[in-house]
C-alpha cells in the first residue's frame, strides 16, 4: 500500500520537500516474534484484535497511515502494565530480530498507573542466519531512480518520496505509552538494522498530571528509518525528555518527526538530537513544540548537534515552535558542522590520526547519550554495536 | 658533546599573510632544558605551533630536524608519535571523551598496541597523585568544566603518561596561582628526572622555573632570537625585564 508518514503539523513551502514522506508499495507486514523479559512486578498480556482495542486514540508521530496499516494486519498487541505506586528498577527487555524477506510488525502498549515507574528497553536488530552471510542484507537497496539527489525530488512537490519495493525488508513498530498521574516511564530503544531495511518506529505518549516520560533512542544502522514521536502533555506539570543519537553512513537515511503538544499548565518538553552523518547519508529532523491554549507557564526546547563527516551528506532540520498561549517559553538551537581545526590540531598533537579523531568524536556523541541509560546491559550492548 | 635532538635552521613562519618568525636558529640536546622568554606577541607560541606542525602556521623558509629527521611534510600526529609534545596554553574541551580514555587511546595510537587497563590505571593514578589531581578527573570529559589550573594539570598529566622525548610547554604557568604553579612545576620536574626528556619552556614569567634546572635561555623579540645565555639570564630578565632587548 501507499502511505504518507512524518507529516509536519504546519506545512512549510512545498519546494523544500520536507512536509511529509510518501512511501509507495509498502508490504503488509505480519506480526513477528519478540524475545522478552518481564520483571515479576509488571504484568504482561497479549490481546487479539477482538479482545481489546490497541490505544490508537493516542496518536504517534509517524501518522495515521501507520495505524491503518497495522490495523489491517491480523495480529494483536503486547501490553505491559505496572500497578499504582509500584516502582520497578529492573527493565522490561524486548528484542526484535528481523529476518530477511519477512515484512514484520509489532504493537506495544505500556501502561504506567498512578505514581508508578517502569523502564522498557527495546533492541531492534537484524537476525544472523547461521551458515550464511550475516542477514544477507549488507548491500544497499537500490531505489529506482535513486542517486545522490534527495528522494522524491521529481515527485508531487509536497514531500519526499521513497519506494519500499516488495522485495525489500520492512518492519514497523508502534509503541503507545500511557503515563498516569505522577508516573514515570523510561523508554530506551537501540537500533542496529541492516543497510537494506526500511524501518518505521512510531511512539505515541499520553501524560497525566506530573507524569514524566523519558526516552532515549539510538540509531546505529538501518537503510531507511522513519521515526516519529508525539507526546500529549495535557495535564499540569507533565514532562517529556527525549534524547536521540544516531550514526549514519553510506546511503542510510533517517527521517524524524517529533511533536510535543503542550495543553497543560507548567508542562515541559526537551528534545535533544545528536548525531553524525558520513558517506552519502541523509537526515531530516522535524521537531515541533506546540503551545496550545491552557499551557500557561509551559517550557519547551529542542537542541540539535550534527557533525558532518563528508561532502556527500544531506542534513536537514525543521525546528517548529507554534504558540497560542502567551506565558510560555520555547527555544531551539542547532550546532551543525565539521570538526573545528583547532580541535583537530589538539587531538592530532597527541598522536591521534585524523581518521581516528573522527571515529573518536563520532563515538563520543553516542557515548554521551549512552551514558544516560541506567541499564548496564544496554550500555554494553551499544558499546558492542559501536565496536 | 650532547647529541642534538631538535635542530631549527633559519626558520621563518607565516600566519595568514603575516610573517611572524624570521630566521630562527635553535638547537636542543637530549635531556636539556631550554627556556624561551620574551614579551607578549614576540612569536614564542608561534614557534611552538610551528614545531608541532599546526597547518595554520606556514613554514616559509628554513628547516626543522627532529631526531635527525626533516619534519617537512610530516603530519602533526606523526610528529607526536616521533616524540614531540606540545602542552597547550588554552587546552580545548572535548565533550564525550574522558581524560582517561583519551590518554589511553593516544598511547595506543602511538604504540600501535593495546594497553592493559590495570597497568594503565595504576600508572595514571600515580601520576595524578604527583599532580595532586582528584582521581575523579580521569572519568570526566577531557577539559570540560575544568578550571584553568585543572586544565594545565591535565596537560602535564598527558606529558607524564606519554613520555615524549621533547616537550614544549606553552605558557603552562599562565593564569595559575602560586600553589598551582608549584604543583605543575613538580610534574615538570618529574618529567625532567628522566635525563632523556628534553624541554622547551615557553614563558614570559619565571615562576615555573624556580624549581627547575635550566640549561639554556633564549630571548625572543619580534620573531627573532635576540639573546642566549645560561640560567643566569632568567634571573637577569626577572630583575631588569625585556626592555634592554626591545
Amino acid at each position: 500500500m501507499d502511505m504518507t508518514v512524518n507529516r509536519l503539523p504546519a506545512p512549510t513551502w512545498n519546494w523544500l520537500r520536507v512536509n511529509e514522506v510518501n512511501l509507495r508499495g509498502v508490504p503488509v507486514p505480519a506480526e513477528s516474534q519478540i524475545e522478552m523479559e518481564t520483571p515479576d512486578t509488571i504484568s504482561y498480556s497479549y490481546y487479539n484484535n477482538e479482545e481489546k482495542n490497541f490505544p490508537t486514540g493516542i496518536p504517534g508521530g509517524v501518522g495515521a497511515d501507520l495505524d491503518a496499516l497495522l490495523a489491517s494486519c491480523n495480529g494483536g498487541f503486547h501490553s505491559w502494565e505496572i500497578v499504582s505506586g509500584r516502582k520497578e528498577s529492573e527493565p522490561v527487555r524486548l528484542r526484535f530480530c528481523y529476518e530477511a524477506g519477512k515484512p514484520a510488525q509489532n504493537r506495544i502498549d505500556i501502561h504506567a498507573c498512578e505514581n508508578s515507574e517502569i523502564t522498557v528497553i527495546m533492541d531492534f536488530r537484524g537476525k544472523v542466519v547461521m551458515g550464511s552471510e550475516e542477514m544477507t542484507h549488507q548491500n544497499r537497496l537500490e531505489i529506482p531512480g535513486d542517486s545522490n539527489e534527495i528522494p522524491g525530488e521529481e515527485a508531487d512537490g509536497k514531500g519526499t518520496d521513497a519506494v519500499a519495493a516488495l522485495q525489500n525488508d520492512f518492519a514497523a513498530v508502534q509503541t503507545k505509552i500511557r503515563a498516569e498521574r505522577g508516573a514515570k516511564v523510561h523508554l530506551v530503544q537501540v537500533q542496529k538494522l541492516p543497510a537494506d531495511m526500511m524501518f518505521l518506529n512510531d511512539v505515541g505518549t499520553s501524560c497525566g498530571e506530573g507524569a514524566q516520560v523519558e526516552t532515549i533512542q539510538i540509531v546505529l544502522g538501518g537503510g531507511e528509518t522513519y521515526m516519529g514521536m508525539r507526546t500529549e502533555l495535557g495535564a499540569k506539570a507533565s514532562a517529556l525528555e527525549s534524547k536521540i543519537g544516531y550514526l549514519l553512513d553510506k546511503k542510510e537515511s533517517l527521517d524524524m518527526n517529533y511533536l510535543a503538544y503542550h495543553t497543560g499548565a507548567k508542562t515541559t518538553s526537551h528534545m535533544d538530537v545528536s548525531g553524525v552523518l558520513r558517506g552519502e547519508s541523509r537526515k531530516l529532523f522535524r521537531g515541533t513544540i506546540d503551545f496550545r491554549n491552557g499551557s500557561v507557564g509551559a517550557k519547551g526546547d529542542e537542541k540539535e548537534d550534527v557533525l558532518l563527516f563528508s561532502e556527500g551528506v544531506v542534513n536537514r532540520t525543521i525546528p517548529l515552535i507554534l504558540c497560542e498561549e502567551e506565558d510560555v517559553e520555547g527555544n531551539h538551537g542547532a550546532t551543525i558542522g565539521r570538526l573545528d581545526d583547532a580541535l583537530l590540531f589538539y587531538l592530532a598533537s597527541r598522536g591521534i590520526e585524523e581518521q581516528e579523531i573522527y571515529e573518536m568524536m563520532a563515538r563520543a556523541r553516542i557515548d554521551a547519550i549512552c551514558s544516560e541509560i541506567s541499564d548496564e546491559k544496554t550500555r554494553e550492548l551499544v558499546q558492542g554495536y559501536l565496536a | 658533546m650532547t647529541e642534538k635532538l631538535l635542530q631549527v635552521k633559519n626558520l621563518s613562519v607565516r600566519v595568514e599573510e603575516k610573517e611572524i618568525l624570521h630566521g630562527i636558529h635553535l638547537e636542543i640536546g637530549r635531556g636539556e632544558t631550554h627556556v624561551l622568554m620574551g614579551p607578549n606577541g614576540a612569536g614564542k607560541s608561534t614557534l611552538g605551533y610551528a614545531l608541532m606542525g599546526n597547518p595554520s602556521y606556514e613554514v616559509t623558509g628554513g628547516k626543522i630536524f627532529f631526531d635527525g629527521k626533516d619534519l617537512d611534510e610530516v603530519s602533526v600526529a606523526e610528529r607526536a608519535k616521533a616524540g614531540l609534545f606540545l602542552s597547550f596554553q588554552n587546552p580545548l574541551e572535548v565533550p564525550g571523551i574522558t581524560l582517561s580514555n583519551f590518554i589511553r587511546s593516544a598511547l595506543e595510537q602511538r604504540t600501535g598496541e593495546r594497553i592493559r587497563l590495570w597497568d594503565f590505571r595504576k600508572e595514571l593514578e600515580a601520576k595524578m597523585e604527583v599532580l595532586q589531581m582528584d582521581k575523579s578527573y580521569a572519568k570526566r570529559d577531557l577539559n570540560v568544566g575544568f578550571s584553568g589550573g585543572e586544565k594545565k594539570k591535565a596537560e602535564i598529566l598527558q606529558l607524564l603518561m606519554m613520555k615524549p622525548s621533547l616537550a614544549i610547554l606553552d605558557e603552562t604557568d599562565s593564569g595559575l596561582d602560586v600553589d598551582a604553579v608549584r604543583t605543575v612545576s613538580r610534574g615538570v620536574e618529574e618529567y625532567q628526572k628522566d635525563k632523556d626528556g628534553s624541554l622547551l619552556i615557553i614563558t614570559h614569567s619565571t615562576r615555573i622555573l624556580e624549581a627547575l634546572h635550566v640549561d639554556v635561555t633564549h630571548v625572543m623579540v619580534d620573531g627573532r632570537i635576540v639573546a642566549e645565555g645560561d640560567a643566569s639570564l632568567v634571573d637577569e630578565i626577572n630583575e631588569k625585564g625585556f626592555e634592554q632587548y626591545l
